[in-house]
């Protein structure tokens, strides 16, 4: 029941500063070009959608992203198992792995570009470098994290070989596989707005910024919102499928996103 | 301790490191590699030497660790403030959570033009866009640090004397201490991917814009170092304070270890 | 044996919301220990004993009722700046990032004790405990029945004019509970608190204490009290004695029914 009431209340403030915003805006404390009212904006940013405009811009980031993801995904996930479980193989690729890991991806964008050239190409190339190498150290780690006694007992169950890998391990490390798909996309997403924002024409990130250079506050806060509900529609949509893939896992507070 | 150093934890990833390092080196020198893309590693080792013998080097890493540094504080202090006392009180959590909730999702790097557009290209503008994120992550982890405490800790606490204030500096604080610090390292890594990338599209100085601007003459072993460069920084980030927090809080390991946390 | 009240707890009842319904964990408790009495209550899981025990130390908030502790008068002053409880936990909560030292002396930096005299009282209970060498060590680098062995030092340390105890060997094996036990006599011996002490075991309660509160299954009330006819200081043989054998078994056959009402309505 006390969930119930903390539902609603999630809005309150933030509709409480929509209204204060609204409000500073009519006064004219906050200059209309600069900062338009939230009741200018909602026009612009449905006239927008409805021209399609944006909606170019937002599939053509989310092409990317989900490509990149796509790509990334299986690869990742196998080598981050075969990491996880043979320790031979770890100790020769964990160096490689650790240091890219430890790398922004973006810092790579230059060589890639060397090589691939300036395209769409070195972009889903980067991006999908960043998917995988989050994904692959996410994974070995839930595998690594796996329960000893666990294994233990599924063993002395009766599952073996791949019976023990099916119906123990991958279930047992999936929470963190999980994850690792998380903030992978959270990465990923990043790098792809952060590309867009210079080197592309087309995109969420290149919108926004061809709206800052235009000086147009309409134009940017409408990308700008955008750009946010695909970041939530990733972060708390996920969340809601980790919850219904993973129903035994407990609502650990304290690792909200991790 | 020391004879650990020379474990198999640490000589086999110096070794292969090692010997992938000479492999690349043959490669180039038997034209299988193009050196034009892929430089002599001994070139590049050289080009990092005259360059900080130059002092262009320090200026640039200056720079950006300085960029780091500010923007973690930035970010550390005022989320650190507010996620503890959205956990703590009723009052402040119904306030800020949901703006909290609303923000932090946004990826980081969106803020950027946003900032610009009203504080112009300043470094102001990069330290303030470095810092968003940073700040909503430490603030939810915050929050969910105080709600982490053992209970029978606060019990202790309140039975053995301690209240308010007293409660919260002696008992409090130091509980949340080794959750706090996930927050502070996942914290520091947004914070240096924003930094870098930031740098790559705006600034001049430090190794994010010398790594672009390499790339942009075609200084192609200059970019290489800064490539380097960036890749050790990011490691010292992202092992370095993690190291930090197992000195600081040796009991944190079995704690967080109970929790499920590593 | 005590001729002076020490804890008076009368119609105490609890009761708290939990996420599926109302829950009434103890209904009507009245309770009156004496003086440098050693009082064990013992019941079924979910009996109330431990909230309980946090309602004497003021940890919680009872429903109905009150608790009233007298300070002792033979000490000087009366309450002269001593708590009225101290809590020896079952999870032992000491302060990980506070070595063994400062943990116990840690009530008496909170009376306000000016460090130097606190770390050398901390050090003295310390020793009674015998964990004086481990003083700068950090509760993480001890054992379980080390760290529990700290609890007791930090409670000592407090000076409390009762002693609360929830299950605290209740964390630990069969061995190092049966050392501690001793143990704790051991201490106690020397200063006769008074003790109120939370258990599930019969063993445990027969061997420590001079009487044992027997609770029903939730909501928890007294459904018996037996007086404890040992001699003390007590030692191991008493656990064959008949005497011994046939009060546990009275008591068990009394627990029997609570402990099967419980596991059959456990809830979370």
């Amino acid at each position: 029941m006390a969930r119930q009431h903390s539902a609603s209340r999630a809005f309150v403030s933030p509709a409480i500063a929509l209204l204060v915003w609204e409000l500073l805006a009519q006064a004219g404390i906050l200059r209309a070009n600069y900062v338009p009212a939230p009741s200018q904006l909602a026009p612009h940013l449905v006239e927008l959608l409805a021209g399609g405009e944006l909606w170019r811009h937002l599939s053509v980031t989310l092409y990317r992203l989900s490509l990149s993801f796509l790509f990334a995904l299986i690869p990742a996930v196998l080598l981050g198992l075969s990491l996880g479980m043979s320790r031979g193989l770890r100790l020769a690729l964990e160096p490689l792995l650790n240091a890219l890991y430890a790398v922004p991806k973006i810092a790579l964008l230059p060589l890639v570009m060397l090589v691939l050239g300036v395209n769409e190409r070195t972009l889903i190339f980067t991006s999908t470098l960043t998917s995988f190498v989050q994904m692959t150290v996410s994974t070995t780690g839930g595998v690594l994290a796996v329960d000893r006694s666990i294994l233990e007992a599924g063993n002395n169950y009766g599952a073996t070989g791949w019976r023990l890998f099916r119906y123990v391990l991958l279930p047992s490390a999936l929470p963190d596989i999980f994850t690792g798909m998380r903030i992978g996309l959270g990465l990923t997403l990043v790098l792809v707005i952060a590309v867009e924002l210079t080197a592309a024409q087309e995109g969420l990130g290149a919108f926004l910024w061809t709206a800052g250079q235009t000086f147009s506050a309409k134009n940017l806060f409408s990308a700008f919102v955008v750009i946010g509900a695909l970041g939530w529609t990733l972060t708390y949509g996920l969340e809601r499928i980790g919850r219904w893939l993973m129903p035994w896992q407990q609502r650990s507070s304290a690792a909200m996103f991790l | 301790m020391s004879y650990r150093v020379l474990s198999r934890e640490v000589t086999i990833p110096l070794t292969t490191s090692f010997v992938m390092l000479a492999v690349w080196e043959i490669l180039v020198h038997t034209g299988m590699l193009r050196a034009a893309f892929f430089p002599a590693p001994t070139n590049i080792a050289h080009t990092l030497f005259s360059l900080a013998l130059s002092g262009e080097l320090w200026l640039h890493i200056a720079t950006t660790l300085g960029r780091l540094i500010a923007s973690f504080l930035m970010a550390v202090i005022p989320g650190t403030a507010l996620g503890l006392s959205m956990g703590w009180w009723l009052g402040w959590r119904m306030a800020a959570d949901p703006l909290v909730r609303l923000l932090f999702p946004i990826p980081s790097i969106a803020f950027f033009p946003v900032v610009i557009f009203y504080l112009g290209l300043s470094e102001w503008g990069l330290l303030l866009t470095a810092a968003i994120t940073p700040f909503l992550l430490i603030a939810v982890q915050a929050a969910a640090a105080v709600e982490a405490i053992e209970r029978t800790l606060l019990e202790a606490g309140r039975n053995y004397g301690a209240s308010g204030r007293r409660l919260f500096t002696r008992v409090i604080l130091p509980a949340a201490l080794p959750y706090l610090f996930i927050g502070y390292r996942l914290a520091l890594g947004v914070g240096f991917i924003v930094t870098v990338a930031v740098e790559m599209i705006a600034a001049k100085h430090g190794l994010g814009g010398f790594l672009w601007h390499s790339w942009q003459i075609l200084r192609i072993e200059e970019m290489y170092v800064g490539l380097v460069l960036i890749g050790l920084l990011g490691i010292v980030v992202t092992y370095g304070l993690e190291a930090l927090a197992d000195r600081l809080m040796p009991w944190q390991v079995d704690l967080l270890r109970s929790k499920g946390q590593r | 044996m005590a001729a002076l009240t020490k804890i008076e707890i009368r119609d105490v009842e609890h009761v708290y919301q939990s996420d599926f319904a109302t829950v009434a964990a103890l209904a009507s408790v009245s309770l009156t220990v004496g003086d440098g009495e050693f009082v064990a209550l013992l019941g079924p899981s979910g009996c109330g004993k431990s909230s309980l025990l946090r309602i004497v130390a003021e940890l919680l908030r009872p429903t109905a009722g009150s608790v009233q502790i007298f300070p002792s008068s033979s000490l000087g002053q009366p309450g002269n700046g001593r708590p009225k409880t101290a809590l020896v936990f079952q999870e032992y909560a000491l302060f990980p990032w506070r070595t063994v030292l400062d943990n116990v002396a840690f009530p008496l930096e909170m009376r306000g004790m000016p460090r130097h005299e606190g770390l050398t009282r901390a050090g003295t209970v310390l020793e009674r405990v015998g964990l004086q060498p481990f003083a700068r060590a950090y509760p993480h680098q001890l054992s379980g029945g080390m760290r529990q062995r700290v609890g007791i030092a930090r409670a000592l340390a407090a000076e409390p004019e009762v002693l609360l105890m929830d299950e605290p060997f209740g964390a630990l094996d069969a061995q190092t509970r049966t050392v501690l036990q001793e143990e704790l006599l051991r201490v106690w011996e020397s200063e006769r608190k008074t003790v109120l002490y939370v258990t599930h075991s019969i063993d445990e309660a027969v061997y420590l204490a001079d009487r044992i509160v027997l609770l029903s299954a939730r909501p928890g009330r007294i459904k018996a009290e037996y007086l404890v006819d040992l001699p003390r200081p007590r030692h191991m043989e008493m656990r064959g004695w008949n005497s011994y054998t046939k009060l546990s078994l009275d008591i068990w056959n009394a627990l029997r029914d609570e402990v099967e009402t419980a596991m059959v309505s456990e809830k979370p």
